[in-house]
This record gives C-alpha cells, sequence and structure tokens, in this order.
C-alpha cells in the first residue's frame, strides 16, 4: 500500500544527478532484455503516450536506489550515505540554508542544504549566514 | 571556550560565523571524508563548531524522516561543562546533506 509522505526538503540537484546516471543505465537494460515486450504492447493498438517525469517521480527512483545499496547506513553506523528518523530542529538560516539539527544519546545530526530545496515554507529563521557563503554552501551542500 | 559563546544577546552573530566557518571547513573536508576518526588536530575545530551550532540553534522541531550523503562522521568528546552526569563525554558527531526530509 502506498503511503504518501509529507516531504519539508527535496534536493533537486542530488536527485537529478543520480536520476539521469540510473535513467541511463536502466534505458540499457530495458532495451536489452524486454524489447519483445514492447513490440507486443505496440501491436495490440494501445497508444504510447509520453510519460512525464515529476520530481516525486525521480525521487522515488533515487531512494529506491539508496536503500538496496551497500553503501547506505545508518545513524549507528553511517556509510557513503546514511538514513535515520528523528526530532530534528530545523529552519532557515537568513534566507541563505535550511539545517536540520538532532541528537540521540549517542549521536549529534546536523543536515545542511540549500533554502532553494525547502518544500513549503521553512521553518522559524533563526541564526543566518552571510551572502558570501551562500555559493559555497550549495556547491557543497546542493 | 564553548561558555564564551552564550545564547541569548549576540546568538545570531554567533550563528553567522560558525556555520560560515563550518561550510567553509567541509567544503575543504569533503573529499577525504567519511571516515571514522580523525587525526588530524585541525578537524578538531569543525567538530566544535558543530557541536555549538546544534546545541544552539532553535527552529521548528518535528519528527522527521531522511536519506543524506555523510560528509563527516567522527568522535567527538564535549565541552567539560556541557557533561552532566546523566551524559557522556562523546558522541557521534554526522554532518551531512539530506536528498530529501519529511515528516515520520
Amino acid at each position: 500500500m502506498i503511503e504518501p509522505k509529507v516531504y519539508v526538503y527535496i534536493s533537486e540537484t542530488k536527485v537529478n544527478m543520480f536520476y539521469e546516471q540510473l535513467e541511463s543505465s536502466d534505458v540499457r537494460k530495458v532495451g536489452a532484455e524486454y524489447g519483445v515486450d514492447v513490440k507486443l504492447f505496440k501491436w495490440t493498438g494501445h497508444r504510447d503516450r509520453e510519460r512525464i517525469v515529476t520530481k516525486q517521480d525521480k525521487l522515488k527512483r533515487v531512494t529506491e536506489f539508496l536503500l538496496k545499496s551497500r553503501e547506505l547506513g545508518t545513524l549507528a553506523n553511517p556509510l557513503r550515505y546514511f538514513s535515520g528518523t528523528l526530532e530534528m530542529n530545523w529552519g532557515s538560516l537568513a534566507g541563505e540554508a535550511v539545517l536540520f539539527a538532532g541528537s540521540t544519546a549517542k549521536e549529534i545530526v546536523l543536515l545542511i542544504g540549500s533554502l532553494n530545496h525547502v518544500v513549503g515554507a521553512a521553518g522559524a529563521p533563526q541564526g543566518g549566514i552571510p551572502s558570501s557563503a551562500r555559493a559555497g554552501a550549495e556547491a557543497v551542500f546542493g | 571556550m564553548a561558555s564564551q559563546a552564550r545564547p541569548g544577546l549576540g546568538q545570531k552573530q554567533f550563528l553567522d560565523k560558525a556555520l560560515l566557518d563550518l561550510v567553509k571547513d567541509t567544503k575543504k573536508s569533503v573529499h577525504a571524508l567519511p571516515q571514522k576518526e580523525f587525526d588530524d588536530s585541525s578537524n578538531e575545530d569543525i567538530l566544535h563548531k558543530a557541536l555549538k551550532v546544534e546545541r544552539w540553534f532553535k527552529g521548528t522541531r518535528q519528527h522527521l524522516q531522511f536519506i543524506a550523503k555523510t560528509h563527516v562522521y567522527s568522535e567527538v568528546s564535549l565541552p567539560q561543562n556541557w557533561i552532566s552526569k546523566d551524559r557522556e563525554a562523546y558522541k557521534t558527531l554526522i554532518l551531512g546533506s539530506p536528498f530529501y526530509v519529511a515528516e515520520a
């Protein structure tokens, strides 16, 4: 059963980068393995419709890839990537970046991203970073 | 060290500086990370900046789930004046950038 999520942040930069790489490898795979199915589909007279790939579609594809990846760790054992569920304080930083901050008994987690990728309104602004840091922040945290 | 930068008056300026430094330091470190421990003592600075930011940052509190890229992963000793009898002296600091964050 599909359980829709309420997103507060989606990094389109990262998602697009990963999606394009995953999709190009999928096209090659599908072309090789399912060529016959494609022909049958056309023979039955269905009209091909160009599917619009939304941001959510891309995120779903990338998330599936990451969840299956051996490089996805946890809060207790982060690897190249990590996932978790946590009580966090989050908000914009003087209109420049967004920070998600939380902690457990053993870990302190800080996630920093571009304010451009916040879905909807960011939380109460606290603190901030100067405009000069914006380019650097986006380059690193996307 | 930690006690010199108190929340309240000057908090915004403190966070401005700390976050700017954090971004710069992380940018320098990003190619070498993640790794579990730092031998290089120059990295100690970024860890304590991150500790302060986490401690004093106030925002909207929510139960969130996320997947992120790991940039820094290191055990860090807490400043002496932050440690109480029910708190451990060490924590693992994880600094990352999210692919997504959603309500849990």
